[in-house]
C-alpha cells in the first residue's frame, strides 16, 4: 500500500499542523463518539455489501471500532485543539484511516507506567500487554485484539503516535518516524 | 444479544447495556445457566464485551454459556476476553 494515498496524506497533514482546528471537512471529521459510531456503521454496511469482504467485514469493523473508540476513551477533555477523530476509508483501495489530535500513547500510559520514556516503548507495550491508562478501570484489551486479528488474517496496520511508529502485521516492526501531534492508524486489508 | 443492537462496539454502550440488563433482564436469584445468544449480531468488539460479557461472567461465575458464535468478530472477541480472564 502506498502511503501517499490522498486520504492518508490528509491525516498526516492534519497531525503535522501546529493547530489542527478548522482543517477537516465535515464528512471526514467525527467530533463526537456518536458521529463516529454512525459512520462506522455506514462503513460496515458498505463492506458487508462487498462480497469479497463478507468473511472479514465484521473483524475490520471491530478493529476500527476499537481504534476510534480508544481516541475518545483516552482523550475526552484533553484534546490538543480540535476534538474528535479524522475517519476516512477507501474500500476499493482496501484502506481505512483514523487519526486524533490527542495526547498519544506515551502520555496515556505514563501515568500507570512511569518508567516508559519513548513513544515506541509505549506503543509496543500497548499492543502486547494487558494494560490500561485508565486504571483502576478494566481496560486495555483493544490493541491486543487488533494485533491478534491482524496477525491471524494477514492484515497490516501502520500505527503512529507523536514521534513513534510501528508496523503491525506478523508481529511488531518499528516504522519510519515522523513528527506528528497525536495518533494515526492506517488499516490495510 | 441482538436486542442491544447488531453492532456492539463501544465501552459506553456496553456499560449502558449491562446496567439495563442488570435492572430488567438478569435474574436476581441464583440460576442454573445464563445463555448469551449472538444470533443476528453483525459486529462485536472487545471494549463492548469487556463492559457487558466480562461483568456478566463475574456476576455468574461458571454459569455463562454462548450460542450462535459463528460470526468472526464474536469468536475473536470471546477469545481475547477468555485470555484476559485467565491472566487475571
Amino acid at each position: 500500500m502506498e502511503l501517499d494515498n490522498p486520504k492518508i496524506q490528509k491525516a498526516f497533514d492534519w497531525l503535522a499542523m501546529e493547530n489542527g482546528e478548522n482543517f477537516l471537512l465535515p464528512d471526514e471529521h467525527c467530533s463526537t463518539r456518536d458521529v463516529f459510531q454512525g459512520r462506522l456503521a455506514r462503513m460496515s454496511a458498505e463492506m458487508e455489501r462487498d462480497t469479497s469482504l463478507y468473511d472479514i467485514y465484521s473483524l475490520l469493523t471491530a478493529i476500527i471500532g476499537e481504534l476510534g473508540n480508544n481516541a475518545f476513551d483516552h482523550n475526552l477533555g484533553n484534546w490538543k485543539d480540535e476534538t474528535g477523530v479524522y475517519f476516512a476509508y477507501d474500500i476499493r483501495n482496501r484502506l481505512v484511516v483514523i487519526a486524533d489530535r490527542g495526547q498519544g500513547v506515551l502520555n496515556t500510559l505514563k501515568r500507570v507506567r512511569p518508567e516508559l520514556s519513548t513513544e515506541n516503548e509505549a506503543i509496543k507495550l500497548a499492543f502486547t500487554e494487558i494494560i490500561s491508562g485508565r486504571a483502576p478501570e478494566q481496560r486495555g484489551n483493544g490493541l491486543k485484539f487488533v494485533e491478534a486479528v491482524v496477525r491471524d488474517k494477514g492484515l497490516k496496520v501502520y500505527f503512529y503516535s507523536n514521534d513513534g511508529a510501528y508496523i503491525v502485521n506478523n508481529g511488531l516492526h518499528e516504522g519510519d518516524t515522523r513528527t506528528l501531534h497525536g495518533v494515526l492508524a492506517i488499516l490495510s486489508f | 444479544m441482538k436486542k442491544f443492537g447488531d453492532m456492539l462496539t463501544s465501552r459506553p454502550s456496553g456499560k449502558e447495556a449491562y446496567l439495563s440488563a442488570r435492572a430488567y433482564i438478569l435474574p436476581k436469584e441464583s440460576v442454573e445457566e445464563i445463555i448469551l445468544d449472538f444470533n443476528g449480531v453483525r459486529v462485536l468488539a472487545p471494549s463492548w464485551g469487556d463492559e457487558f460479557i466480562s461483568k456478566v461472567m463475574e456476576e455468574y461465575p461458571d454459569k455463562v454459556s454462548f450460542e450462535h458464535t459463528e460470526n468472526p468478530s464474536v469468536q475473536a472477541t470471546l477469545d481475547i476476553l477468555r485470555k484476559i480472564s485467565i491472566k487475571e
